[in-house]
């Protein structure tokens, strides 16, 4: 397997007025061709702004202070951390190699436009082509995203369709230039179940065609298990454990991940009350020393846990985890 | 679009008989008519008063006849460009409002445009560099621009203007042209004269435009479909024209309609203290004295010119959001 992308030691803080939030602290993670990274967490354990610093459409506050983001384009690789991120050779990279869906459709259409004219503006930036063979792209790719009536979807606002209908859109915009990654930031969360079901069979069916690697984010552990073949865990700002999908449902090492696979409903187990995480997730300003879980952690051990941080250990083929119960001193 | 179009034109007749009925039963309102008044001057200045002059005056400009009588009568004049006789002035109202309406329209044409103009690209600028030096000069500019009266700015610009070029620029013309022939001098003398009250009157809306669009912009800069847009790989220069400036601009549109009218009322003040040879001032006169024809027909130039405006801004946001063409 080749590798496409590679996160190294990834660090993005944001300097803010009340103190700075290490959002992204030391992330590292590789994506390989033509697989799905499924990246779960929380609200705030610093996904999206992964994902953000990937594409380099960081808010003005958050910068990238360490680390290294290499991307495999045809023969060379480059480090996107050292791009200009308004230069041209990102913005080249940025919608035509990584492109990216988000979390509301409807939110991400502008409108004052119809899909159309995006889905072509998009296109144009990076293809030298003329409009109409633009629109015929698009054509062609909204018809792969199975919407009825493509021709007239074009012409319409996004105010005029659906979510579910939007997202279908914004897939197909993203996979319009044939991207080698595609970055999905909770696509599904927006949406009612029925829709995500479909939403991700298409992405699956469509995985398959195009092969792009699929960097798939998301809080949502059902969502994790049917989509992805790799799983990186991230807790406040770090990973905690990678895994391929079937060891970690089968086999969760870290304490969080164990809690968080535990505190999913389950129907067969009705009368029992539903588990939760106990304690809070900690003031982002003021982050725990040593392992940042290890205040809610069932595992907790005085003295070492509390003082040092854990280093990543390899515990199986592909799966890593960053715990002292399994060594990591 | 063209049925909207319509729609909306079609609307505004019934509205304008509306205005000018109730604008003209305001103006009844207040007990006695124009010629109470004359005899209440007359016997102040211990003039004698002559009941048969005043009874042929009365039948004359129609006094004796009931309210609603009175009101078809001048609305069927109305109709034909027959605004009706101004006792005051002793003069048709048609001809004492004609010239005084087209200067009032050109300064209030010059000073929106000078307030959308300015406010259009300071308000970018801000709304761009937010927190910048520029920003918060602009800001101060802005809240002071906002919070002074314009006839104390008419006062300021003209004892400036004075000390510093030693001219008044009181009135549209210097009394050399005022009531010359028109000609290429008279025009450069107007074009002299002209910026200050286009000024005066264009701050206050430039003010508040600015404000207004420095806080949609930054609104529309952090919202998704922004992000998703830069994500695609479109310049940051791009991006910002055809993205978040393109929905906060919106707003803009819909000022326009109250632009006209606020103009000819809201600057009365300031046509006084500049001497402005504008509606607004005869206006107040007219009120005041109980010119009644006179008030009405300004009263009705000025509904008319609300509902152009509110037209000319339906279509403008109609144009320029999909949302509102579409409903």
């Amino acid at each position: 397997m080749r590798k496409v992308l590679e996160v190294r030691n990834l660090r993005t803080h944001f300097e803010l007025v009340e103190g700075t939030v290490r959002a992204v602290d030391g992330v590292s993670f590789q994506l390989n061709e033509g697989e799905v990274l499924g990246i779960v967490g929380e609200s705030g354990c610093g996904k999206s702004v992964t994902a953000q610093s990937i594409m380099r459409i960081l808010p003005k506050s958050a910068r990238i202070v360490d680390g290294e983001i290499l991307f495999w384009n045809q023969q060379d690789v480059v480090d996107l951390t050292k791009l200009d991120s308004e230069g041209e050779q990102m913005r080249n990279i940025r919608g035509k190699d990584i492109a990216m869906i988000f979390q509301e459709p409807a939110a991400c259409f502008a409108p004052v436009y119809t899909v159309g004219e995006q889905m072509i503006e998009a296109i144009l930036l990076h293809e030298d082509m003329s409009k109409q063979e633009a629109r015929r792209l698009a054509l062609k790719m909204l018809e792969k995203v199975k919407i009825p009536n493509p021709e007239s979807v074009l012409d319409r606002y996004s105010f005029q369709l659906s979510g579910g209908m939007l997202q279908r859109c914004m897939i197909a915009m993203a996979l319009s230039l044939n991207p080698k990654v595609l970055i999905a930031d909770e696509p599904t969360t927006a949406l009612d179940v029925t829709i995500q079901a479909q939403i991700i069979y298409l992405v699956n069916q469509l995985q398959k065609e195009y092969s792009s690697a699929i960097m798939w984010i998301t809080h949502d552990m059902g969502v994790i298990a049917q989509i992805s073949d790799r799983v990186a865990v991230m807790y406040l700002g770090q990973i905690v454990e990678t895994a391929p999908v079937k060891d970690l449902f089968r086999n969760p090492l870290h304490p969080y991940t164990r809690a968080l696979l535990r505190s999913i409903p389950r129907l067969a187990r009705r009368k029992k009350k539903l588990e939760a995480i106990k304690g809070v997730v900690p003031d982002p300003y003021n982050l725990p020393i040593g392992c940042r879980y290890h205040n809610r952690c069932d595992s907790f051990i005085q003295g070492l846990c509390d003082e040092r941080e854990p280093t990543e250990v390899e515990v199986d083929v592909a799966h890593r985890v960053k715990c002292f119960l399994y060594g990591g001193r | 679009m063209l049925t909207y179009l319509l729609r909306r034109l079609l609307f505004a007749i019934p509205l304008l008989f509306l205005i000018a009925v109730v604008s003209f039963i305001i103006i009844e309102l207040p007990p006695g008519d124009y010629l109470t008044v004359y005899v209440m001057n007359l016997k102040q200045s211990g003039e004698a008063i002559d009941e048969a002059a005043l009874q042929v005056l009365r039948t004359r400009y129609g006094l004796d006849k009931p309210l609603l009588l009175r009101f078809f009568i001048w609305f069927r004049g109305v109709l034909k460009g027959d605004f009706g006789y101004s006792f005051m002035w002793e003069k048709p109202v048609s001809q004492l409002i004609g010239p005084r309406l087209w200067y009032t329209v050109l300064i209030s044409v010059l000073a929106t445009a000078f307030a959308w103009v300015f406010g259009f690209l300071i308000g970018v600028y801000s709304g761009i560099h937010q927190y910048s030096i520029g920003d918060y000069a602009f800001t101060v500019l802005g809240y002071i621009g906002l919070a002074t009266p314009n006839f104390l700015l008419a006062l300021i610009l003209l004892w400036a203007v004075y000390v510093t070029f030693g001219v008044s620029l009181g009135g549209l013309f210097s009394p050399e042209y005022a009531n010359a022939p028109w000609s290429w001098a008279k025009f450069v003398d107007l074009l002299k004269h002209i910026w200050l009250p286009v000024i005066v009157i264009g701050t206050g809306s430039m003010a508040g435009l600015i404000r207004i669009l420095r806080a949609n912009l930054l609104d529309e800069i952090e919202k998704p479909y922004v992000i998703a847009a830069k994500a695609r790989g479109l310049p940051s220069k791009e991006l910002y024209w055809k993205y978040p400036l393109r929905v906060a601009v919106i707003p803009f549109a819909s000022t326009a309609g109250w632009v006209l009218p606020e103009i000819v009322s809201g600057a009365v003040v300031t046509g006084i203290v500049l001497n402005l040879p504008t509606v607004g001032v005869i206006l107040v006169d007219a009120l005041k004295s109980q010119d009644m024809y006179l008030a009405g027909s300004l009263v009705m130039f000025l509904s008319i010119f609300t509902i152009i405006g509110t037209v000319i801004s339906d279509i403008l946001l109609a144009w320029l959001d999909p949302r509102i063409r579409f409903e």
